[in-house]
């Protein structure tokens, strides 16, 4: 594979600005966050053409009208386990220790016992759906009657940072555009001072900066990443020392009286122009990207609601209640990456859902540490009248083994596992595809990355056969040469 | 003309299965087989497999896998992975497979019960009976047609092209310039003027050297009166060292270098950073790019040990590797390795997609599947590993010749000093000594090596050796000693207090399971052959009860001797021999310490011999060894003299208690540790070799070095082993494989690695002409910002058609025809009068080639993040300009940003915002965004700032301006000089200077005020559009 210079590839050109003098600058520029300076430099013409107030990428682009606005995807690093979390199985309870049957020594990256392991944890139904839930989640299972589950998804990698990457680009190796920067990509952002693709993470997955990568893509559409362990949130934000907003407004207006008339003896250029803007647009985001996630504005009992001071869940609920402030103000495509193992259970930071050890002590940390602030995340956006058009998606990179790993662990297992989606256009209460009586592969209605990559794009009103892009003498997608929307989830 | 099948083996098993069908199928099913058919199998076909797999499907373009259910020759040929059913063989009918989940998911919608699964392998069982013997539907199979393929424009071989003959009117200064003026002549445009002489030097520095000129190396120029100044400032920049820096980093993008392995944790490659100096040494010598891309694919075969070849391969095993393989994902993950070696050979130096035909036939190119494989095939034993090698040969053999010429005149002092001084030394000392005479009762040995398994053993003063480090259970220390004695008796173990015990376990205690002691000749003959006595115990100062000395020697681990019931006192213990010991000649004595069963061993510890047992008792003091081993010395070789040998162990005895002899000994061992050892460094590269298994917690095995053909790239699909060779499409003709694959008397060459360095080099036969093609393409790309190709990576039929075509192939035959010299094309080029315009734009011109292909005038061209950060290291004068080595991941490291560290998990920051590739894949061309964080990162970040401050403080140096002094235009027209090669014009002085009166009014007339302010100035300069492009 290799990158040559891309562009939209045909299938893509309605989304478009219908301007064809300035497909060179658009290809200069590189859309995304960067078309909002085109926007704000065409603003007038393409508001005109597109006959409605809002950004003309924004305005130009749906394939059809969405049922989602907005995607935040609490990513369960490290693979929470089906069976001990939303797939209540039975069987596997009642046969503690005997054979799996149908036990697979292809399945899980390690070696397993193929007896089978009983989740450790209680079970009981929730909802008018009564949805099964074990009890790692007091709070979230509140809102079952919300959620939309798929127990039937597998992918292929059966390791971490491979599979976090197939779930992300639909490709098990780095190098190719994650979904993030492909809505970008073909829907550009809705606000003009904010990235519309945000990571946030404290210890990085497994896998890292690989797994948000912008690919093939033009960087514009490169995820900005927040690390909950920096003080400052965003490089490049705070004005040096001994500058002000009114010296810098004055470097500013300076700076852009000799940009222009540098420009002006290159009119062909049009990636100047939009340099000149993009340093109106730096100069506002100096303000509003601090404002969006200055979590003081919100009142205490928000506070209180997310678990922003409780030590089990501090971090998570931080990232959640600053991920809604920022949905609030137009960012599109949101991932948390959490979750926080359990001391001395020998689950590891950058993957801490991965109980290879001990299923119990590591699920219940990790439940712990994320399910207040999810749930309390569910309950703002639905108050505030968000969560109809805010696709909330919960989900690790794979599922685990329904046999035993050394005794009480559980091995990776990207044959069968469960992820929910809620809000955005999903039925609530509603259960799809099923893994088999022990939980250890899908069976029923089987929902393929690719499928499910589909059926996001679809809510988002775009139609995933027709967002390409022109790499290498071909046009990439984000599902690749599969993938069916799932109709039977959709409200 | 040779035209292959996309699946060679399916056409065999099809011919098989017609066969097959011809015997026995063909004669009708028994009724009752045609019922349980009927009733059992095509209901379930129709209903579950018929919508994807039938003529209908095929019909209305649903077919899938290009299998087709709805007859029996279809079932028989199957699809794109096989038979779908061999009659009788559950095991090789995939439809079975796929009923059941293994492999395949069929039916999609979910696993058909289990009855219904065991009815089907039932009826394969029974011979698969089906009456439906109408022939299958027709796929529309795709061939490829390799000779047909070789008449795509760049497969072809290279034609021999002239420049076409074009009235100039005096513009044209090469070539180059009649095909480009013939084609804006036929568009009726006329080529830009010739751009202004400081424009024209800070494009030549940047295109050649990826830095600015300094305000004097430009002052210097824009002086130089002389007619060919522009070319001497050509080859000048050309010879300089920052060409290769330059003209590295964008091969590096080509070939998706990385430092570290991606994936999971993404461990660093320290040794990585010797291909990029490599590449960098390899293009300012002008290496001829064939031997370049040979030593990349190869270097490690055609001059094995060799740095520069070794280092070269580098190429290969650049791409991301997982941190963390198992049994379950190393077959995969090798496949994957290959396809990345592959594609990236396609991509860099075919400008080919090859990595497209690992799971069928390339769908656009004549890309064959089997092409693939037989690609890989020739990479199949390449894996990655550290060399380690001696980077300077050369200088380590001079160095070593010095030091033997040293050496030999020490030995020589050594030699006379035996010759003519010992006897008279060892006489003197024999008269001072009174210790010879009666044998001692003990002599402590002086151990001549020491060691353990685990714990670190050293040498103490009298003899005493300790143990440190690693004090666990289950170790074993083996001393050895020399000695000159014919009749030792017996040894005496003493183990030491230290701190609790002798022991290092709790309390001090130890437990010594077994002691074994081997004699060895130290000069060998035939009537001395190593023994190993029997050890009798004889006395100890004490033993705790069922732990005595005999446990010691009774040959079982879980027994031993032990003082627990002591702790803190020195204990001692004697073995005595079965028979005397020692050999004629001296021997070596072998002394085996054993701690076994996870008991803790000893801290301090000495050994002594006895060769008079009858007046040793347990604890007499022991004599030294010296003078012990002179006596018996000069006793053994009384009748018949000091030899050679004897001599040499004499005096090493005698410097223990000489010190004249102590200083010669010593000044051998200071020259013998003066030897110059190879400054050897570990160099990531390729090598033949097993599979690498990285971060292995079980034990994993690497696969075969064959390389299997697999279907649909899935390596649970191998269709037999892929057979080396090449895409036939880019050969002369099918039957030059061979020949390229062969030496030149016509057998196989070695490793099919070096035919695939000779298949892309090789103008006549192989694939030279496409290699030349590509590589004169992309340095046109980066002079001009667009290839006569746009698509620099993909010359195939899916590329952009050149916009010059003849002028490409005359480019690529002066490249082979200059021995295939980068600089002469760089050159060539770069003296053009189409490279030398200006660029301003012409609307006529400009509605006649609105994108610019003819090349009327230079498009302004936005520097990469790397040339951006020298830039500002450059124009600050921070810049440290030493070459090679890793600098790092810190972006405020003054060096250039070729040698920061390469993490593919972390990106430096500022040359992400600036559009740095993800090294993963081969870029030909980077995009250049738009994004607020550029502007960002230029306005706030304190890399930008320190580079203000930097060009600040160095405009007054140069200018001799002290600090007191008011600021001045001069420097602003220095700051702006080294910044942007050319002086502000009035407008922009006066706007300048009235932001610097203003910011040195607040900031108060001092010398800290002024420079602040200044760079202020600075700051602002770098932050225009002007400085990041180039015109």
């Amino acid at each position: 594979m290799s990158t040559d210079h891309g562009q939209p590839a045909a299938g893509a050109d309605p989304l478009r600005l219908i301007l064809p003098a300035r497909r060179q600058f658009l290809r200069d520029a590189g859309l995304g966050f960067g078309s909002l300076a085109l926007a704000a430099l065409l603003g007038e013409e393409s508001r005109a053409a597109t006959g409605s107030g809002l950004p003309a990428a924004e305005a130009a682009l749906p394939h059809h009208l969405p049922k989602a606005k907005r995607v935040i995807w609490l990513f369960m690093t490290g693979a929470p386990s089906q069976v001990d979390t939303w797939d209540y199985k039975p069987e596997l309870q009642a046969r503690n220790g005997q054979p799996l049957p149908g036990a697979d020594s292809q399945v899980g990256f390690f070696q397993t016992s193929g007896k089978c392991l009983a989740s450790p944890f209680a079970w009981s139904q929730h909802g008018a759906s009564g949805s099964w839930v074990s009890d790692l989640f007091p709070q979230l299972s509140q809102h079952v009657d919300e959620m939309c589950f798929i127990h039937s998804m597998h992918l292929r990698a059966n390791n971490h940072a491979p599979a976090a990457m197939e779930l992300m680009s639909g490709f098990s190796r780095p190098g190719m555009p994650s979904m993030g920067a492909w809505l970008d990509y073909g829907l550009g952002s809705v606000n003009r001072d904010l990235p519309s693709f945000v990571v946030m993470h404290e210890r990085k997955p497994r896998g890292d900066d690989q797994i948000w990568s912008a690919g093939f893509l033009p960087k514009s559409h490169q995820a900005l990443a927040i690390d909950a362990r920096r003080p400052v949130a965003i490089d490049n934000l705070a004005l040096r020392q001994g500058q002000s907003l009114q010296t810098q407004r004055a470097e500013l207006d300076l700076l852009a009286s000799l940009n222009t008339a540098h420009a002006a003896l290159r009119p062909a250029q049009a990636d100047l122009a939009a340099r000149i803007s993009n340093f109106e647009l730096a100069y506002r985001m100096q303000t509003a990207a601090p404002e969006a996630i200055d979590l003081a504005r919100e009142p205490k009992h928000v506070h209180d609601c997310y678990g922003t001071e409780d030590p089990q869940c501090r971090v998570f609920a931080r990232q959640c209640l600053t991920a809604r402030r920022l949905l609030e103000r137009g960012v599109r495509f949101i991932q948390i990456f959490a979750g926080r193992g359990a001391e001395g259970d020998g689950s590891v930071d950058d993957v801490p859902w991965d109980g290879h050890s001990n299923i119990e002590t590591n699920h219940r940390a990790c439940g712990l540490a994320t399910d207040r602030p999810a749930a309390a995340l569910l309950a703002d956006l639905k108050n505030r009248g968000m969560l109809e058009d805010t696709l909330v998606i919960w989900g690790g990179e794979f599922g685990r083994t329904s046999d035993s790993q050394g005794g009480k662990g559980r091995d990776h297992n990207p044959g069968g596992f469960t992820i929910w989606m809620a809000g955005g256009g999903v039925k609530g209460g509603f259960h799809y595809g099923a893994t088999d009586p022990f939980g250890y592969k899908a069976v029923e209605n089987k929902v393929h990355v690719n499928d499910l990559h589909a059926t996001l794009l679809h809510l988002l009103g775009v139609d995933h056969e027709r967002l390409t892009y022109r790499h290498n003498g071909r046009n990439f997608r984000l599902t690749d040469v599969g993938g069916q929307v799932i109709r039977d989830v959709i409200a | 003309m040779i035209v292959y099948r996309v699946w060679p083996h399916l056409v065999a098993a099809a011919v098989l299965l017609a066969l097959y069908a011809a015997g026995s199928a063909s004669a009708s099913p028994a009724p009752e087989q045609v019922a349980f058919f009927e009733s059992k199998i095509r209901p379930v076909l129709v209903q579950h497999c018929y919508s994807c797999h039938s003529a209908e499907a095929l019909a209305g373009g649903k077919l899938k896998a290009e299998l087709l259910l709805d007859s029996q020759p279809g079932m028989a040929k199957g699809g794109e992975s096989g038979p779908a059913v061999v009659p009788g063989d559950k095991e090789a009918s995939l439809i079975l497979a796929a009923l059941k989940h293994e492999g395949f998911d069929m039916p999609p919608a979910g696993k058909l019960p289990d009855d219904v699964i065991a009815d089907f392998e039932m009826w394969v069982e029974m011979g698969a009976p089906d009456p439906r013997n109408e022939p299958a539907a027709t796929l529309d199979e795709r061939v490829i047609d390799a000779a047909a393929g070789r008449q795509h424009w760049s497969y072809r071989r290279l034609g021999a092209v002239s420049p076409p003959h074009v009235d100039d009117r005096g513009w044209a200064r090469n070539d180059i310039d009649q095909f480009i003026l013939a084609n804006q002549q036929e568009a009726g445009i006329r080529p830009a003027s010739e751009a202004a002489q400081a424009t024209l030097a800070r494009r030549l520095f940047f295109d050649l050297t990826g830095l600015p000129p300094s305000p004097e190396e430009l002052r210097a120029f824009l002086a130089d009166s002389r007619p060919e100044a522009y070319e001497l400032l050509v080859d000048r920049l050309l010879a300089s060292p920052r060409y290769g820096e330059r003209q590295a980093r964008h091969w590096l993008d080509t070939v998706r270098f990385g430092e570290s392995g991606g994936y999971e944790f993404d461990g660093d490659r320290p040794g990585a950073h010797h291909y990029r100096d490599w590449v960098i040494r390899a293009l300012n010598a002008d290496l001829p790019y064939d031997e370049f891309l040979r030593l990349q694919i190869a270097g490690d075969l055609i001059a094995p040990g060799d740095y520069d070849a070794t280092a070269a391969t580098g190429f290969l095993v650049a791409g991301p590797y997982p941190g963390q393989v198992t049994a379950k994902t190393v077959e995969p993950i090798r496949y994957d390795q290959l396809d990345d070696m592959v594609a990236t050979i396609g991509s860099s130096v075919l400008g080919m997609t090859i990595g497209c035909a690992r799971c069928h036939d390339h769908k656009y190119d004549p890309i064959g599947h089997r092409d693939y494989y037989a690609m890989i095939a020739c990479l199949g034993k390449a894996v990655q590993r550290d060399a380690e090698l001696d980077p300077d040969p050369a200088t380590t053999r001079q160095r070593h010749a010095a030091w033997q010429a040293e050496r030999a005149s020490i030995a020589a002092a050594a030699d006379r000093f035996r010759r003519d001084e010992l006897p008279a030394r060892v006489a003197r000392w024999l008269a001072t000594a009174a210790a010879v005479g009666q044998a001692p009762a003990w002599a402590a040995l002086d151990p001549s090596s020491v060691k353990a398994a685990k714990a670190t053993l050293a040498k103490q003063p009298s003899d005493v050796v300790s143990a440190s480090g690693r004090l666990e259970g289950d170790d074993t220390y083996t001393l050895s000693f020399r000695t000159h004695q014919r009749e030792l008796a017996a040894l005496r173990l003493e183990a030491l207090a230290s701190g609790g015990g002798p022991g290092t376990g709790k309390d001090g205690n130890f437990r010594l399971s077994t002691v074994k002691v081997t004699a060895a000749p130290i000069v060998p003959a035939a009537d001395r052959k190593p023994v190993t006595p029997t050890l009798v115990p004889l006395a100890t100062t004490f033993q705790d009860p069922g732990f005595e000395l005999a446990k010691a020697v009774d040959n079982d681990p879980a027994t031993g001797w032990a003082t627990t019931g002591q702790p803190g006192l020195d204990q001692a213990a004697v073995l005595a021999f079965d028979k005397p010991v020692g050999f004629e000649g001296g021997t070596i004595l072998t002394v085996e310490l054993k701690f076994e069963a996870n008991q803790p061993g000893w801290a301090r510890l000495r050994v002594a011999a006895t060769t008079a047992l009858e007046r040793a008792r347990l604890t007499d003091a022991a004599v030294p060894q010296a003078a012990w081993e002179i006596g018996a010395l000069l006793e053994s070789t009384r009748a018949s003299g000091l030899d050679d040998a004897s001599s040499r162990e004499l005096l090493a005895w005698l410097g223990r208690v000489d010190p004249e002899a102590a200083r010669v000994i010593a000044d051998l061992a200071a020259s013998d540790a003066r030897e110059p050892r190879p400054n050897s460094a570990k160099v990531y590269a390729a090598t033949n070799g097993a599979w690498v298994i990285t971060g292995n917690s079980q034990a994993v095995k690497p696969g075969s070095q064959d390389v299997f053909v697999l279907g649909r790239g899935e390596v649970g699909r191998k269709n037999g082993k892929a057979v080396p060779g090449f895409v036939l499409a880019t050969i002369k003709a099918d039957d030059a494989e061979q020949t390229l694959l062969s030496g030149g008397d016509g057998t196989p060459l070695a490793d099919s690695r070096l035919g695939l360095a000779r298949f892309l080099t090789d103008v006549e036969r192989g694939a030279g002409p496409l290699t030349a093609r590509v590589i004169v393409n992309r340095l046109w790309h980066h002079h001009f910002g667009r290839g006569i190709v746009a698509t620099p990576n993909d010359l195939g039929t899916q590329g952009d058609p050149p916009t010059h075509p003849e002028l490409l192939e005359w480019l690529a035959t002066r490249l082979v025809d200059s021995r295939w010299s980068l600089k002469s094309i760089h050159r060539l080029i770069v003296t053009s009068a189409t490279y030398r315009q200006g660029s301003a734009i012409n609307a006529t011109a400009l509605a006649r080639d609105p994108e610019l292909t003819l090349l009327w005038q230079r498009k302004p061209i936005r520097l990469e993040g790397e040339a951006i950060r020298d830039a500002l290291l450059a124009a600050s004068g921070m810049l440290d300009p030493n070459m090679y080595g890793r600098a790092g991941l810190d972006v405020g490291a003054p060096r250039r940003s070729i040698y920061l560290t390469v993490k593919r998990s972390e990106p430096v920051s500022f040359l992400q915002v600036f559009d740095q590739p993800e090294p993963v894949q081969p870029v030909g061309v980077r995009s250049a965004a738009t994004v607020p964080t550029q502007a960002l990162a230029l306005m706030n970040s304190p890399f930008v700032r320190a580079a203000a401050t930097g060009l600040a403080k160095r405009a007054r140096v140069a200018l001799a301006i002290p600090e007191t002094e008011a600021t001045n235009a001069a420097v602003l027209d220095y700051c702006f000089s080294a910044a942007l090669a050319r002086s502000p014009s009035e407008p922009e002085r006066d706007k300048f200077m009235a932001l610097l009166a203003a910011r040195e009014q607040a900031a108060g007339h001092t010398a800290a005020g002024r420079l602040a302010a200044f760079t202020d100035v600075c700051h602002l300069i770098f932050c225009l559009n002007e400085f990041i492009y180039v015109d």
